[in-house]
């Protein structure tokens, strides 16, 4: 955290080093995105160039007392909110880019690590898709990015009793929708 | 291929983006705080005014009321200033979610702080000229909805008039309906500031007894302005000790 507070203060003095924040954030920060959103890599990477550009605009109104990826977290959220809005629709089908990733979600249900990955992978993309955006951004958050609920609280700008409520009914979402997939067996 | 961080370099440089200045935020920051304490205070005027109102209310006649209880409640009840603190609540309660730290804070916390602080203030305002003068712009632009025909109802107990004459224990009215009445008051509930005198209308309950006369068990102005301006004055001289009026 405090390297993250030094990078910003050099990056305030001089524009080159704020490449330092861009490298550190770059790759985390275009997964989510792309596990938020239905856009492509392309149009991820377009996102994510917004995304350090008004985060750079707008260092000085970063609050210390914040983690700084809770911060730009925060940036990107609002950015594919805002995109949404443009497009004027959600995601439709949701991004996984591995089936490590699924069975992080899946283990949530304690299905099976034996289960054939390419179900697995289709089955919690299925279910992504079916539960709603808020429960499957949260779920994204603390599963897949292991935010803690502080971090998460930052992020959505929500409190923590009602980030720790909407983590459990995404939990309870997720597996209603599991009953719904080939991985109700497994349940 | 050109990194990322590259690009953004770029066009940080080319486009000669920098950092905004930190006076802006803070300006933006300090400012929400500013409004919401200001929200805070106007909520606590109404608060104030409410309890101001509440208190010189007409509770001694709630029951002998024309038109019952409901009617009695439905002109007591200060709508105005309701309104107006349901305004002030929404309006502080948005800004205190905008501050930086706001949404951490629940909706029952946010609310119940506002609520709080803002009955203290109205509390403490009290001891202000404010409230009196809000009660005069109320008076001036909106008016308490005075019936005269509900009060000029003397086979159901009310009756409204000019005094034309004032007796030992009697009064001669002249009615809204321009009907002559002598009203005995000599068990009657007068408030102590009400001096009864010829020209001053006023609202009286009772029973009629017979044509022409009426026994009055209460006495009350009538509401006009001039009447409140002196209910100000006074409650300004002696705060809370003012009797229902």
């Amino acid at each position: 955290m405090q390297e993250d507070v030094s990078l910003v203060a050099r990056a305030l003095k001089n524009s080159d080093a704020y490449a330092l924040i861009v490298e550190k954030y770059e790759a985390p920060l275009l997964r989510y995105i792309l596990r938020i959103s239905n856009i492509t890599r392309e149009e991820g990477e377009d996102l994510l160039q917004n995304v350090f550009l008004k985060s750079y605009q707008n260092l000085n109104d970063f609050d210390r007392s914040l983690k700084f990826s809770s911060w730009i977290y925060r940036i990107a959220h609002n950015e594919v909110i805002s995109a949404w809005r443009k497009k004027s629709a959600r995601a439709e089908e949701v991004n996984l880019e591995n089936a490590e990733a699924a069975q992080i979600l899946a283990s949530t249900l304690e299905i099976p690590a034996a289960i054939d990955q390419k179900i697995l992978v289709e089955s919690v993309r299925s279910i992504l898709t079916k539960i709603p955006q808020k429960y499957r951004e949260v779920l994204i958050l603390r599963f897949l990015e292991e935010k803690d609920y502080s971090e998460i609280s930052d992020i959505l700008r929500r409190p923590m009793g009602s980030v720790a409520t909407l983590v459990h009914r995404a939990k309870k979402s997720f597996e209603l929708a599991a009953r719904e997939t080939d991985l109700q067996k497994f349940i | 291929m050109q990194k990322l961080s590259e690009k953004i370099l770029a066009k940080i440089k080319s486009e000669n983006i920098s950092p905004r200045e930190k006076w802006i935020f803070l300006v933006k920051n300090y400012g929400i705080w500013v409004l919401a304490i200001l929200g805070i205070v106007l909520a606590g005027v109404f608060v104030g005014n409410i309890i101001s109102d509440l208190h010189s209310a007409e509770w001694d006649i709630m029951h002998r009321f024309p038109g019952g209880k409901p009617n009695f409640l439905f002109h007591t009840i200060p709508f105005l200033w309701l309104f107006g603190i349901a305004s002030a609540f929404t309006f502080t309660f948005f800004l205190l979610r905008k501050t930086k730290h706001g949404y951490r804070f629940g909706i029952l916390a946010i609310s119940g702080t506002i609520l709080i602080v803002s009955s203290i203030a109205g509390v403490a305002l009290l001891s202000t000229p404010l409230p009196p003068k809000f009660r005069e712009f109320r008076m001036q632009n909106f008016p308490p909805s005075f019936e005269a025909s509900e009060w000029n109802n003397p086979s159901e107990g009310f009756l409204f008039g000019e005094i034309l004459e004032v007796g030992e224990k009697i009064l001669i009215l002249n009615a809204f309906d321009e009907s002559i009445w002598e009203v005995d008051v000599s068990e009657a509930r007068i408030p102590p500031l009400l001096k009864l005198k010829e020209k001053l209308k006023v609202r009286v309950i009772g029973e009629q007894i017979s044509d022409g006369k009426f026994r009055a068990d209460f006495v009350k102005p009538e509401i006009s302005r001039e009447i409140l301006r002196k209910i100000q004055k006074n409650e300004n001289e002696r705060k809370f000790n003012l009797p229902a009026y």
